[in-house]
Formats: C-alpha cells, sequence, structure tokens
C-alpha cells in the first residue's frame, strides 16, 4: 500500500514527559511498520524517554535539536535535506517528530511564520511533522499559533474558535534600516560590491567571508532575474554588518521565498544559500516594482 | 617554486623555470618588443633559448600536441634535459600560437595541450615558457580561454587562472557570474584532459559563488568523475551543502 503523498502538519500539546514519551513510540512503531523514515529532534531528556521505549535502526534518526532548531532555515534545510534522502532510499513517508524551544523572545515570531511556511513549502509531500508543545513551558500566544498553523491537533488543550492564521501569524517584519555607511547604484558585476567591502575589513574574517557571499549571491540575481542591475547599501555594527540589495524586476509573489528550498534546474539556491550565511534575511517588495533583500550578519 | 603559492606579478624578463605565462599582442612591434625582453632576461639568467615563429610552431609539432602530446611532451623534457646537461640552468622556449588556435575546433584541443604542458613544465622545473598569440585575429574571448590555462598572463588581466599547483590544479582569482562561461570552458579542459578525479588547490581563490561551484560540479558528473577542493575556506564546504552541489566536495587541508 502506498502511502498517499499529503503533508500533515501535527501539533502535540503535552503536560508530561513520560506520557508523551509513550504516545510518540507507538506513533514511530506504526509508521516504522508502514514503511517510513522517522527523524526525531527533540529535548534531550525527551529523546532520551523516546529512544526507550523503540527499536533504534536505521528507520530512525536523531538529530540534536539545538543544532537543527538554530534558525528556521537551517530547520528547513536538515529536514528537506533527510527528506530527500528518505525518499530516495525508498521510504514511502517522513515522519519528522520535532521540539521548538519557544521562550517569548521576538525570535517566537520567525519560529511560528516558519511553522506557517511549512505547510506550504511540503504541500504535495509525503510527510507528517509532529510538533511538540510542552504546555507547561511555552507561552500562551505560541499555543495560539500552533492550532493556527497545524492541521490538527491532540492532547489536552481547548481549542480556541477560529483561528485567524494571517492575524496570528502575520509576515516577519523588515530588518532595521539605518543610514548608509556606502552606497552603489545601478551595480552590473557582482565583484563591484564585494570589493567596496574593503572599508569594513575591520571586521571578523568570518562575518566578512559571509558578507561576501551574500552580496554577490544576492547581486547576481538581481543581474540575471531583477531587471540587471541592483542597488547595494551597506551599514554596519561594531561587529556586524548590514547588506540591502535592491531591483527594479518582476518581483518575489512568493511570501514563503526565504525558507522554500531551492530544486534543480530553477532558480533559488542564490537567495537560499544568502539565507543560509546571514544571521537574519528578509525580503520586502520594492515600490513600484522590484524586490528588496536585506541580510544581517552577525559572529556566528 | 613547486609551493602552490601565487607569485606577485612579473614583467616579461624575470621569470624562472617551471613558469608557464601567456601574453596577448595587438602589434607586430609590440610582440617583438614582448619575446625579445623575455629571451633577453632568459639568456642572462643562463637558460637556453627556442623561439618558434607563428608559422614554425605548427611545422614543429605536427598535429602532436592533438594525436600524441606525450612524444611531444617527451620531446620538450628531452631538449630541457640536453640544456641542463650542457650547463644551462633551463631551457626557455617562446611560442607564438595564433596558427594553432584558430577555429573553436583547434582551439580547444590547442588548450588541452597548453593543459598537460602547464603541469609537466612546472613538475619539471627544467622549462619556461612562454606562449604569446595574436589577440587581433584569434579574439578577447579565445585569449582570455587560454590565458586562464597558464600560471601568469601578460598583462596582467585575467580573473583567474585554473594551472598546474600543490595539487593536480590550482584555482586562484575570483569566481562569479562575469567569469561563468570562462570557467566552463576551463574546467572542461581540465577534466576532459586528465583521468580520475581533480583535485584542485583552493587556498589561493579569493571568492566562488554557487553557480560557479556548480559548473565545476556538471563537467565533474559528466565524466563520472569527482571534484575535491583541497585547503578550502569554511564557507566554501558550507555553499557546496546549501547548494546541493554535485560531484564536488571540500576541505579545508
Amino acid at each position: 500500500m502506498t502511502a498517499p503523498a499529503t503533508f500533515r502538519h501535527v501539533a502535540l500539546f503535552y503536560d508530561d514527559t513520560d506520557t508523551v514519551a509513550g504516545q510518540l513510540a507507538d506513533t514511530i512503531e506504526n509508521d516504522r511498520c508502514a514503511g517510513a523514515a522517522v527523524l526525531v529532534c527533540l529535548p534531550d531528556v525527551l529523546a532520551a524517554a523516546v529512544s526507550e521505549r523503540i527499536r533504534v535502526d536505521d528507520r530512525v534518526t536523531f538529530l540534536p535539536a539545538d543544532n537543527r532548531y538554530a534558525r528556521p532555515v537551517t530547520a528547513m534545510h536538515a529536514l528537506l535535506n533527510f527528506t530527500s534522502a528518505a525518499l530516495a532510499d525508498g521510504a514511502t513517508r517522513v515522519q519528522s517528530i520535532g521540539e521548538i524551544a519557544f521562550d517569548g523572545s521576538p525570535a517566537d515570531d520567525d519560529w511560528h511564520w516558519y511553522e506557517r511556511a511549512a505547510n506550504d513549502v511540503f504541500a504535495g509531500v509525503p510527510m507528517t511533522a509532529t510538533c511538540l508543545y510542552d504546555t507547561n513551558s511555552v507561552p500562551p500566544g505560541t499555543i495560539a499559533c500552533a492550532h493556527a498553523t497545524h492541521t490538527e491537533h491532540l492532547g489536552q488543550v481547548d481549542t480556541p474558535g477560529r483561528c485567524d492564521v494571517e492575524r496570528l501569524v502575520p509576515r516577519p517584519i523588515a530588518l532595521p534600516r539605518r543610514r548608509a555607511d556606502l552606497t552603489l547604484d545601478g551595480v552590473t558585476r557582482s565583484g563591484t560590491a564585494r570589493h567596496a567591502l574593503e572599508p569594513f575589513d575591520h571586521l571578523a574574517p568570518d562575518i566578512l567571508d559571509r558578507a561576501r557571499l551574500i552580496v554577490s549571491e544576492l547581486v547576481t540575481n538581481a543581474v540575471i532575474h531583477g531587471g540587471g542591475k541592483a542597488d547595494v547599501r551597506y551599514w554596519h555594527e561594531p561587529n556586524a554588518i548590514f547588506i540591502e540589495v535592491a531591483d527594479d524586476g518582476a518581483g518575489i509573489d512568493d511570501p514563503f521565498a526565504t525558507l522554500r528550498p531551492p530544486a534543480l534546474p530553477v532558480r533559488g539556491f542564490g537567495l537560499w544559500a544568502s539565507h543560509i550565511e546571514a544571521t537574519r534575511l528578509h525580503v520586502a517588495a520594492r515600490r513600484p516594482h522590484g524586490t528588496i533583500v536585506t541580510a544581517h550578519v552577525t559572529a556566528a | 617554486m613547486l609551493d602552490g603559492a601565487i607569485r606577485p606579478t612579473r614583467g616579461a624578463a624575470e621569470f624562472a623555470p617551471g613558469d608557464h605565462v601567456c601574453a596577448v599582442y595587438r602589434s607586430a612591434p609590440e610582440r617583438d618588443a614582448m619575446v625579445e625582453t623575455y629571451i633577453r632576461g632568459a639568456r642572462v639568467a643562463g637558460h637556453r633559448t627556442m623561439f618558434l615563429d607563428r608559422d614554425e610552431a605548427p611545422a614543429l609539432y605536427g598535429g602532436r600536441h592533438v594525436t600524441d602530446p606525450r612524444s611531444l611532451l617527451a620531446d620538450f623534457e628531452r631538449q630541457a634535459v640536453m640544456a641542463v646537461a650542457e650547463g644551462y640552468g633551463a631551457w626557455a622556449v617562446v611560442v607564438d600560437g595564433t596558427a594553432l588556435v584558430l577555429t573553436p575546433e583547434s582551439r580547444a584541443s590547442f588548450a588541452r595541450w597548453e593543459h598537460l604542458a602547464d603541469r609537466m613544465f612546472r613538475s619539471s622545473g627544467k622549462i619556461r615558457a612562454l606562449c604569446v598569440y595574436d589577440g587581433r585575429e584569434i579574439g578577447a574571448d579565445a585569449a582570455a580561454e587560454l590565458g586562464v590555462l597558464h600560471q601568469q598572463t601578460l598583462p596582467d588581466d585575467t580573473p583567474f587562472h585554473l594551472c598546474a599547483g600543490a595539487e593536480d590544479v590550482r584555482l586562484d582569482g575570483e569566481l562569479d557570474l562575469a567569469t561563468l562561461s570562462l570557467l566552463d570552458s576551463a574546467f572542461a579542459t581540465v577534466t576532459s584532459a586528465r583521468d580520475g578525479d581533480v583535485v584542485v588547490d583552493v587556498s589561493q581563490l579569493d571568492f566562488v559563488d554557487h553557480r560557479s561551484l556548480h559548473v565545476l560540479g556538471r563537467h565533474a558528473e559528466a565524466h563520472g568523475k569527482r571534484v575535491v577542493l583541497r585547503s578550502a575556506k569554511p564557507i566554501v564546504r558550507r555553499l557546496i551543502e546549501a547548494a546541493g552541489v554535485p560531484a564536488v566536495t571540500a576541505t579545508t587541508s
């Protein structure tokens, strides 16, 4: 029996580690029998409790949650890699079980957006993403967002009325825009933008390497897809730099562009690589038409 | 001289054994001055010299650079061994290759020869060569295609070099959208001219973008080979992973 190629996005609310570990162990055994590959990214205590209850073989992969959930784009990248390898290897489905460490900080909004984007990015992929929410510690706003961004809900939490995902999980806010230290208009060669980073050579070498790659990929995107030229602005902080690349092209319609994995032979690798190297990256529309990509590069 | 390090740009008078240099001229007097300076420098350094003019080179090569490059390389090596046996420091050869690269096909096969010669000159340490081409006749694109396969170009306006190095080959300079087609032809030359995987020293590579890495991967895949980038910066390794480049791996040492 072939599993349907649908994406299921499950929010699993829990308040007791042992109970949820037993529940997850049952899920994993069922998925294993159905030929699925399972990815587990959970806090150490919970991962250990689950591993004690299941057969640990090459159908189940444990990844350290801190690593995978460093940033939304790295989380997406890890899940993409796992999924393409597992499906190529003959798995019928992928079951991804994970828990993000929501803590009430502004980063939570990026994670809510990540959960929302997943529905679109993985539409049609034979995957179940089971996202755990510890109701003892997760902020109340996150519970509401989890209801809005997941298609199925399990566990002892009252479902609020209708959840307006547009209101609860709006697009990520833009990065702060400051007075530019350096402005380059109408750049047609990525080398021009890279070499213009020289005045910032007091920054750490790693920051400069990443800045060079990001501005180069973004300018190249503007040259190829965005009308042929780019306007570049740099502004810096003591140990960080902002890069803004704007073009007059057709613009990027896709609201989830920054989290959509690239695929051969279509476009997308430059933006994806830039996002992975940036600390934060934001895509906005430029008026009257075009795209503005802003990247913030801080010490890794 | 075999340390793989990039050498500072030098004028036509000051090259050493192992150097393989490309120069593009735009007039006969310019060429004559360049050749004369190079040969005088070689003589002063105690090197035996030979100049193959544009109508002499095809006759001496006799098509062997295509049909049997090994025997032609062996001839070069013999000349160098003889020169050294007679007390010279090295054998310096100047070739005007213009007549050998006038069509795309002949240029592609001569480019393969340039790559093989580049590696032999460097490893032998007894040969130094200056290859000159008439830029008016072969055009700027062809001149650049041939130039990047040398260790140095005169004038030094080549955005990168793909030449003999501490590993199989060495890449220096910057690789981005502007150099994509040049890299495409240069790497096609290198992958078709050699057997097995291609190990590239990238310690002197100042920049590479994801499109350039994909070019390396495409050629490697087409030939069933792999490309290993040695002494790569961490960002190059991460970029290979992020951009899903097939057939290319990188090591930091």
